[in-house]
């Protein structure tokens, strides 16, 4: 089965694959290429995916959660549905609704695929899209990163031609900046950076704000659909109305630019930033590719054009561009002839170090929380380098190596990646360089990083692939979440508000007393009967009957109880 | 393989275009997917040829377009070593070979080093900087002004890492001067802090708030009012550290409180010295209060702080840091709830290892020489003279000891000559176990006149015996771990080992943990057991001195070398780690003098 290319983006997501007639999108059943990136539950308690999900989130805002992407690799949970979901349980949805589109137009279920993310995501946020991945069924073959992907589909579109290239990736969520040499077939990524909470969705929320200051008192979810579509429209137009509680509101591009003057500042630096890391001017780049829908805004022709001195390129679709790329990359994991001529060489986008600490004065009190650096940013990937620390004192027995990433000197305001213990380091007299260790880092084409440990003056290793990190699954948490991917099997009685409304009905009883008593113990019985015969509208009348009469005790505390039984039809449970 | 080998080129020099074609060529032979090793190999090659071209393109530079081209080759280090490895190999077929003319002699390597880093695009601010540090006597506020300028007009954001500017900015700190704060307009820093972002500037503006005065932060915060969205949140916290540095000279607990609750996120708070610390607290209080606090700050820098209005500052902040957390209770409960990350804040008085501490021990060792002195005189003139004699010796030699250690002057010499050649001449000389065998080899007199009591047998040679077992027990037999055996292979190590086993003991050893208590009750139950045969008509009243004296000389020892570690290692010790040998040793001259008393009485 071949490999499938996916970009998972925050705002929407796309498959492709590769075949005789190059890379394509593959279209859903309503013949969208864009899948809303939105995950939602019907009022039946169906799961809904992409478009429907979206539309619903309008309607029911608790119902679903959209943006997910942003809180991938934290330990953020979303409650919705009466259940806890997490960002990767999320994205694996999104997968699977992926996997399903490719397998409608491929006639087979797909089961490898090139996952893009943004070049700025960190160890853990990638490892959660492999672990969303693994959730949805699909092993993933690469995790390339976005700019990189749009690189390799201009660079399979246009094979004979060669120069340096400038990747400018503004998509819903997240902001990265590239700078690759093609040459040869020859993709060679000189420098990345980029922002990871900077997109199309902030500048909707910035123009969503400003809207809100000229129409006060409007309802800010069902406007903002509203807005974003007023903000597409400013991409092409040089003004844009829209209509908030039946009066008309009109805005400029000029208001636009305004209200976003901010998020605009913040794409400058990270473009010199690369182009200092890269060590070329302006002037010596031969293009530059836009890529993510928000690179359409018209301040973005603006940036570049003021900094760089040219007009972007944008002759391939900007919101398909990544997921063309990636299906490029699926190729060249399948090792398919059309792409052999191909290669591709990419940058570890950020430094990677460990914490130290520091004495001022010889025999002064230690001074904790340095970074230090082992992987510089922008290092050639796969890599592997080492640097060598020691102990604060001779009778340290113990180093806690903190992981981390970032640029700062300081580790509090970098990322933690993970944490590894190495023990045995006390001096004894006679050692060969004692409480010494190498710490080596190894960074592969996929971004994740194993650190190796040495202690110098035993040869004993130590070898980890940083795993412990927030938001991670272990590996039963991992199991757990894909079983329950598979379709609800659980009795009408487990769930959540039907067991808080037993709970709370339990807990009124030994309170009352005389007929109020019996009334409540026999319209819980008429519940436990209704969950009992599997019917839900018996369920759900029972539901109302005892809420009814619970609401006289319970009121003004907690929400409004849920809907009983939130599937059409229940499963049918064993004998 | 040399670089043209890997890459399938022919030897000489090849212009960029047809490298790059190699490189593809290679390249797609070995993908980095694939062969991450011959990845690379390639890859090394392909920086190398590269290198080497910029090296013949500069000299071509240099050379000017009329002068023939000369093929630098070898080129890089490696290669040049590669070649001196090959000549070195075949010395016959080089060494008739005489080297026509007489050029220079320089290796071709040396002067045709490739650049170590790709040449910068800008002149490197830094070194600028670097150049420029003040000279004795120099111009300095025009100095430092045209350095920072010119620092400064090189730092668009992460053009320097924070640590290459530490070192740049290194020769200004001392200076301290208010120039710095002169030389920059206020319109500079704007212009920085709203353009700029990152470390580099970040580390920027931290500078110049440590040499900025009271007036400049005023001045600056005056100015940053009226931005609030382009003053990041780094910046804020920064100006806030400067405030608590000022306040820490006014009022050191209020500035601690502040910089407390405004780092309660970030994790920072005052150390013992005034400095500023990070460590790691969380917690929803602390959250609060650093709310409270930015709010406070906010109004501050809203309302506009003038220079003159130090009082009132502080009376406001009192106010509204009141309603914080903050009390010692509060404090306590945090300490339980985050254990490990809430540290008491008040600076602990009488810190081991401070003036006070060592000031308190050597009070305490001369109480208790004096007070041994009272007690001896008081034997000597009775029934027991004798005995009191080598009773003193260690008694004194202890308390002398200790003076060595911890007094400042003397402590360099023991450290740096004494010890160093006992340790040459006799053994590794960890002093406090010489002592205790001195005092147990006095043993002998008492022996001969006492040939056959167990016990004395028993007292005199068990315990020097359990000594050097224990310390097995502790180190095992490897043979680099025992100070003896370095000493009898290497003599000139000794002291290095002496010093460094006695390091150790003084807070880690078994003499330290097990054996002071395991002697603490031989002692007492000799004492005890010296008591009863006393009573039973024979002559003890020496013993009851010796065995009371033993814990009392090791608990002594024991405190000061505590002292000294600490001291040595720049530690702060905890109040406890002193006091109880201390106050163990008090109980035991008071126990001792009240047995002699009551002996006394009794004979």
């Amino acid at each position: 089965m071949a490999t499938i290319g996916i970009d998972l983006g925050t705002t929407n997501s796309l498959v492709a694959i590769l075949d005789q007639a190059g890379p394509r999108t593959l279209a859903n059943e309503l013949g969208e290429h864009l899948t809303p990136s939105a995950v939602a539950l019907a009022s039946d308690g169906t799961v809904l995916v992409g478009r429907a999900a979206k539309d619903r989130l309008i309607s029911a805002p608790d119902s679903g959660r959209e943006f997910f992407k942003r809180d991938m690799g934290t330990a953020t949970v979303y409650r919705f549905g009466g259940r806890e979901w997490s960002p990767t349980e999320c994205s694996a949805m999104i997968l699977r609704e992926m996997a399903r589109i490719a397998a409608n137009h491929l006639g087979a279920q797909p089961t490898s695929a090139v996952i893009s993310v943004p070049a700025y995501f960190h160890d853990s946020q990638r490892q959660a899209t492999m672990e969303a991945a693994k959730i949805a069924g699909l092993t993933v073959e690469r995790i390339i990163n976005e700019p990189t992907a749009a690189a390799l589909a201009f660079g399979h579109q246009h094979r004979q031609e060669e120069g340096t290239l400038m990747v400018f990736d503004l998509g819903g969520g997240t902001f990265d900046v590239t700078i690759l040499e093609v040459f040869d077939g020859v993709i060679e990524v000189k420098a990345s950076g980029g922002e990871s909470r900077l997109g199309g969705e902030d500048y909707t929320d910035a123009l969503l704000a400003h809207v809100l200051t000229l129409a006060p008192g409007a309802d800010a979810v069902r406007l903002r659909p509203l807005v974003e579509v007023a903000k597409r429209r400013l991409a092409a137009q040089p003004e844009a109305t829209l209509t908030v509680d039946g009066k008309d509101v009109k805005i400029t591009r000029e208001d636009f630019a305004r209200c976003t003057r901010e998020l605009t500042g913040r794409l400058r630096p990270v473009m010199r930033r690369c182009l200092r890391d890269a060590a070329i001017e302006a002037s010596e780049l031969d293009d530059v590719l836009l890529v993510g829908g928000a690179s359409r805004m018209p301040m973005i022709a603006q940036v570049i054009g003021e900094d760089l001195g040219r007009l972007g390129n944008r002759t391939l679709d900007p919101d398909k561009v990544v997921a063309l790329g990636a299906a490029v990359q699926a190729a060249l994991c399948d090792r398919q002839e059309a792409v052999q001529d191909l290669v591709l060489t990419d940058v570890c986008p950020h430094t990677l170090g460990i914490a130290v600490s520091k004495r001022w004065a010889e025999n002064g009190p230690p001074q904790e929380g340095f970074f230090s650096p082992i992987i510089d940013r922008n290092t050639l990937v796969p890599c592997s380098r080492s640097d060598r620390y020691n102990t604060m004192h001779p009778e340290q027995d113990v180093i806690e190596l903190r992981v981390y990433q970032g640029e700062s000197r300081l580790v509090v305001e970098n990322t933690l990646l993970g944490t590894l213990s190495v023990k045995g380091l006390k001096h004894w007299p006679g050692q060969k360089e004692p409480g010494v260790i190498d710490v080596r880092f190894s960074y592969d084409m996929n971004g994740i990083l194993e650190v190796e440990v040495v202690v110098v003056h035993s040869g004993a290793k130590l070898t980890k692939v940083i795993e412990s990190r927030p938001g991670g699954l272990t590996a039963d948490q991992l199991a757990a979440a894909v079983k329950r991917m598979q379709p609800l099997k659980t009795h009408p009685r487990d769930l959540l508000p039907n067991r808080a409304r037993l709970e709370r009905a339990n807990r009124l009883y030994p309170e009352l007393s005389g007929a109020a008593r019996a009334g409540l113990a026999s319209r819980i019985d008429d519940f436990e009967a209704g969950l009992d015969s599997q019917d839900p509208r018996r369920a759900q009348e029972a539901a109302a009957v005892l809420d009814s009469f619970l609401a006289h005790f319970f009121h003004g505390e907690g929400e409004q109880q849920p809907d009983p039984d939130p599937r059409p039809e229940p499963e049918p449970t064993g004998a | 393989m040399t670089p043209h080998e890997v890459l399938g080129l022919p030897p000489g020099a090849c212009d960029a275009r047809t490298l790059k074609k190699a490189y593809a060529a290679a390249l797609k032979l070995h993908r980095p997917d694939r062969d991450p090793a011959g990845f690379a190999r390639v890859r090394a090659a392909y920086e190398t040829m590269q290198r080497r071209a910029a090296v013949v393109d500069d000299e071509e530079d240099e050379a000017g377009v009329d002068k023939p081209q000369v093929v630098v080759e070898p080129a890089t280090l490696q290669d040049a070593m590669a070649e001196l490895a090959s000549l070195t190999a075949e010395p016959l077929a080089t060494a008739d070979v005489q080297p026509p003319a007489a050029p220079p002699v320089e290796p071709p390597f040396l002067s045709r080093l490739p650049p170590a880093a790709p040449p910068l695009t800008a002149p490197d601010p830094l070194q600028a900087l670097r150049d420029l540090a003040p000279t004795p006597g120099g111009a300095e506020g025009e100095v430092l002004a045209n350095a920072l300028r010119q620092g400064f007009a090189g730092l668009v954001a992460g053009t320097v890492t924070a640590r290459a500017w530490d070192e740049a900015i290194s020769p200004f700190v001392p200076l301290r001067s208010q120039v710095v704060t002169e030389t920059f307009s206020d319109d500079d820093l704007m212009d920085e802090t709203v353009h700029g972002s990152g470390i580099a500037t970040a580390t920027v503006i931290e500078h110049l708030f440590t040499f900025a005065g009271w007036d400049r932060l005023c001045t600056l915060g005056q100015r940053w009012a009226g931005r609030p969205p382009s003053c990041p949140s780094w910046l804020s916290e920064r100006i806030i550290h400067k405030l608590a540095v000022h306040l820490s000279v006014i009022d050191y607990p209020l500035a601690n409180e502040l910089v407390l609750a405004v780092g309660g996120a970030r994790g920072l708070h005052f150390q013992d010295n005034g400095s500023l610390d990070r460590s790691l607290m969380l917690g929803s209080e602390l959250k609060t209060a650093s709310v409270a606090v930015r709010r406070f700050v906010a109004e501050l820098l809203a309302g506009g702080c003038d220079p003159g209005s130090q009082p009132r500052l502080l009376t406001a902040l009192r106010k509204h840091l009141a309603p914080l957390p903050w009390s010692s209770a509060t404090r306590q409960t945090l300490g339980a709830r985050y254990p490990g990350r809430f540290r008491p804040l008040s600076a602990p008085a009488g810190t081991s290892g401070s003036p006070v501490t060592v000031f308190v021990v050597l009070v305490t060792l001369i109480t208790f020489t004096v007070a041994t002195l009272v007690v001896m005189i008081a034997i000597a003139i009775g029934p027991d003279s004798a005995m009191s004699a080598y009773a003193a010796i260690p008694i004194y030699g202890g308390a002398i000891w200790s003076s060595f250690v911890v007094h400042r002057r003397l402590r360099p010499w023991w450290e740096q000559r004494a010890r160093p050649w006992l340790s040459a001449h006799i053994g590794p000389f960890d002093l406090r176990f010489w002592m205790l065998l001195l005092w147990w080899q006095c043993g002998p007199i008492p022996w001969l006149i006492d040939l056959c009591d167990i016990r004395e047998w028993l007292w005199w040679f068990g315990i020097p015996l359990a000594i050097p077992l224990l310390r097995l027990l502790r180190w095992g037999w490897r043979p680099a771990a025992s100070g003896w055996r370095i000493w009898l292979a290497d003599p000139g190590r000794a002291g290095e080992v002496a010093k460094e086993l006695d390091q150790r003991h003084a807070l880690f050893s078994l003499e330290g943990v097990v054996l002071l208590p395991v002697l603490l009750l031989a002692g007492m139950a000799g004492t005890v057991s010296n008591y009863a045969l006393a009573w039973a008509g024979r002559d003890t009243a020496h013993t009851v001195l010796t065995l009371g004296m033993l814990p009392i000389i090791l608990f002594g020892l024991d405190a000061a070398a505590r002292v000294a570690v600490a001291q040595e290692q720049g530690w702060r010790e905890t109040r406890k780690q002193w006091l109880v040998p201390v106050a163990l040793m008090a109980l035991f001259i008071g126990f001792t003098a009240l047995a002699t008393w009551l002996l006394g009485k009794a004979v």
